[in-house]
């Protein structure tokens, strides 16, 4: 008995233990599915973690607009690339020294441009631009215009900017290699107020400007238009190996520009040299009576450091010595070639020199020098004489040399020296020939 | 009289400050995990240069995703030099941004690729998925972290590797190597756009089984978080993976500095470059500094680039480009 009551304790206690290790078999597999399920839901948990913060990094940086301070001035770019405020400005003064004892202007030192430039994209489209000048005086809104931008090949512009005549007068003032514009820019008009249509063709290699205008005079802005009569200007300009890499001809550009239009108010501009000294006036009583015509073949060359550019110009244009005279169409013509060289080694091109290094004194850097020189002409219609215009007070002919000295000390920082040379045809009361000009100007640039 | 004077004066001034030291800045465009590598050198260059020309250069260095790397110095970053994760993003800054010539590979010895790597697996501490080679990404309820091909090199060698081992399975193609990969990038819960945002991703965020990574981003998580977190498993076959290096000519030539430009990457060539390279966990191309440090690479099967997909330029086409494989098959 006693050893069945042994054999059942012991029959019961291992049923006990095999149920209860049961139990835990069971209660392991569970437990262990859970913690895989645990686990599973804690990695689903971090992947949604880690995919939401790469969505708000990407987030962020897609819609945090760009500031960014160059070179270049400032500019504001909205993530996406289709706002952008950009702002620049540029100051230039001036020292001039006339050498000689004669009768033209006076040494001076003056302001001669304090530009702010406001540009900017609102839209894939569209763009604009707001230019005042504060120099040499007074306030002058110089450039104000949108443009739609339809493709590279069509888009317009409407609002105050340059007129697409002259070459010289298209180059921005600050990449200039000369302090002055020349002859051929004063025949041409300066800004004016109308619609332009402008684009790129064939690859790049011929660009077009077709506008309608005001009409302004020769080498002025219209700031009133005072008559019903409109100018049309029309360039074209090609660059036929601009996609042949590496060949010599590739900065080889040339084209023709036109103007024609009526003007029937106001007077006729005078003309002046690269010193900005007056060499012709017309006579107080002559008027702009008619249509007014102007061409421009044009042509430049760069190749490495060496630059070349020239335009030849005419302007012809009904006048009347009073509104109610009969008109006589007079012709003025002008032409210039110059020539640059980068002596540091720099490319020179139309749109300016960009310095390798900046001046700087502790890194032995010095920038980059460029020399330029410039030969030019300009002829007033002999027709002009006596009726228009007095030979005794105003030169029929004047004949420009300039020599220029370039320092770009940074893409912001330009010191420029130039001397200039001028002979005339007529133009004294006194002598046969009015004296020759020559005169030495000096600028520091800055562009930011 | 005077003007002579001034003349002399000026060249005077130019002579002795030609003799000062300079102070030269270069800017290092390179992709996402050589930060380490370029710290390293970067000292090292600049000690260099510093005793043998007295000048003071200081290397910025900038990181990302080499697609994205290549993309922005197109659009105008300044790089003075680039070493990115692959030749083709190198490609890019001579086919659309004409900043180099188109030869540039030739340049520089060993095709422009001072050291190498390849790519591998890292898996969490004793290998819980069991994971030993490509054929375990693809098993289900394998959470794979590797970047986005669109724009990470390293996620391209990533991608090629996988590809070639499904094209040498038994009755492999490129159909097959197709629907494998379609397979892995589907266990692929995140896409970072760098392989330092993947390691990012697995390491630290924790997110994955295994993470396909350049080989010295697997040393170097070792190195950091310690052998008991993770270890590095070697597949059957891998990639060679070529980092190129180019000065970008446009920009050197306008900034003055491609003398230093050039002795940068020349430099990386060096014994002590080369030993930089070894030491960071990059493949040398020395014989010297391969043999020195051999003990620290595991013996793998590399099949290249040009062998395996015809070149960068085919294999972009093919793979890479918007509307090729991988376009089709990563559909999210």
């Amino acid at each position: 008995m006693q050893a069945l009551l042994s054999l059942r304790t012991a029959l019961l206690a291992t049923v006990a233990l095999t149920v209860s290790q049961s139990a835990r078999a069971a209660d392991s597999v569970e437990f262990s599915a859970l913690r895989d399920q645990v686990r599973a839901l804690e990695q689903q948990l971090k992947i949604l973690a880690r995919q939401i913060e790469l969505k708000d990094e990407a987030a962020s940086a897609a819609s945090a607009p760009v500031v960014t301070a160059s070179p270049a001035g400032f500019a504001v770019t909205s993530a996406d690339k289709k706002y952008r405020l950009r702002f620049w400005g540029n100051a230039q003064a001036d020292g001039r020294f006339f050498l000689g004892d004669n009768t033209n202007g006076n040494d001076t030192f003056l302001i001669r441009r304090l530009r702010l430039s406001f540009e900017g994209n609102v839209g894939e489209k569209f763009a604009f631009r707001l230019m005042p000048d504060f120099a040499p005086a007074t306030f002058n809104l110089l450039e104000s215009y949108v443009t739609y931008q339809h493709s590279p090949e069509f888009n317009v512009l409407v609002g105050k900017t340059k007129s697409p005549f002259d070459i010289e007068r298209l180059v921005s003032q600050t990449d200039m290699p000369f302090i002055e514009r020349g002859y051929t820019t004063s025949l041409g008009p300066n800004r004016d107020i109308g619609v332009q249509f402008f684009g790129d063709l064939a690859g790049g290699t011929v660009t077009y400007q077709l506008a309608w205008l005001n009409g302004a005079r020769d080498n002025d802005t219209t700031i009133t238009d005072t008559d019903d009569g409109k100018e049309v200007v029309a360039r074209v300009f090609t660059h036929p190996f601009r996609n042949q890499a590496g060949s010599p001809l590739q900065g080889l550009g040339f084209g023709i520009a036109a103007t024609k239009g009526g003007k029937n108010t106001g007077t006729p501009n005078t003309y002046r040299t690269n010193a900005q000294q007056t060499f012709f006036s017309w006579r107080g009583t002559v008027v702009n009576n008619g249509q007014h015509v102007r061409v421009e073949p044009q042509a430049y060359y760069y190749n490495g450091s060496l630059g070349l550019i020239g335009a030849w110009a005419s302007s012809q244009q009904a006048l009347s010595v009073g509104p109610a005279a009969s008109t006589r169409t007079l012709t003025k013509t002008a032409w210039y070639a110059a020539a640059s060289w980068v002596l540091t080694g720099e490319d020179s091109t139309y749109k300016g020199v960009t310095p390798a290094t900046n001046f700087s004194w502790s890194d032995g850097t010095w920038g980059a020098f460029e020399l330029a020189a410039r030969y030019e002409e300009f002829k007033i219609d002999d027709d002009a004489f006596p009726v228009f215009a007095n030979l005794a007070t105003s030169a029929n002919r004047a004949k420009g040399s300039t020599l220029g000295l370039n320092w770009y000390l940074s893409r912001n920082l330009k010191a420029v020296v130039n001397f200039e040379h001028t002979d005339f045809d007529g133009g004294t009361s006194n002598i046969v020939t009015r004296e020759s000009e020559n005169a030495i100007f000096t600028r520091l640039q800055v562009r930011y | 009289m005077k003007f002579k004077s001034l003349l002399v004066s000026l060249l005077a001034f130019m002579a002795a400050g030609a003799g000062f030291a300079k102070n030269i800045e270069l800017l290092n465009v390179s992709y996402d995990p050589t930060r380490e590598l370029y710290v390293e050198f970067n000292k090292a260059f600049a000690t260099y240069w510093k005793a043998k020309t007295g000048d003071t250069v200081t290397v910025k260095q900038s990181h990302g995703g080499s697609g994205k790397q290549a993309r922005s110095v197109v659009d105008g970053l300044p790089a003075d030099v680039v070493t990115l994760a692959l030749a083709d993003d190198v490609n890019a800054l001579s086919n659309f941004g004409k900043l180099i010539p188109a030869d540039w590979q030739k340049r520089l010895p060993k095709n422009s690729s001072p050291y190498t790597s390849t790519i591998v697996f890292l898996v969490r501490a004793g290998n819980p998925k069991k994971i030993n080679d490509w054929n375990d990404l693809v098993k289900p309820g394998v959470s794979v972290i590797t970047p986005n091909p669109k724009t990470s090199g390293g996620a391209r060698w990533n991608y090629l590797a996988a590809w070639e081992f499904a094209r040498r399975q038994p009755g492999g193609s490129d159909a097959t190597a197709k629907e494998f990969v379609k397979a892995l990038f589907k266990n692929v819960p995140v896409l970072d756009s760098g392989a330092r945002g993947s390691t990012t991703t697995f390491v630290q965020r924790g997110v994955g089984d295994v993470l396909l990574a350049w080989e010295n981003e697997a040393f170097l998580a070792l190195k950091e978080f310690g052998k008991d977190k993770f270890e590095i498993v070697v597949p059957s076959v891998s990639i060679l993976a070529e980092p190129s290096v180019s000065i970008v000519d446009k920009v050197v030539k306008k900034k003055g500095t491609e003398t230093v430009a050039k002795a940068y990457l020349d430099y990386l060539y060096s014994d002590e470059g080369q030993d930089i390279a070894g030491r960071n966990f990059y493949r040398p191309t020395s014989p010297v500094a391969l043999a020195k440090y051999a003990s620290v690479f595991p013996k793998i099967e590399l099949v290249t680039i040009d062998g395996a997909f015809g070149g960068w330029p085919k294999a972009t086409k093919e793979h890479f480009a918007d509307g090729g494989a991988f376009d089709q098959i990563y559909v999210k």
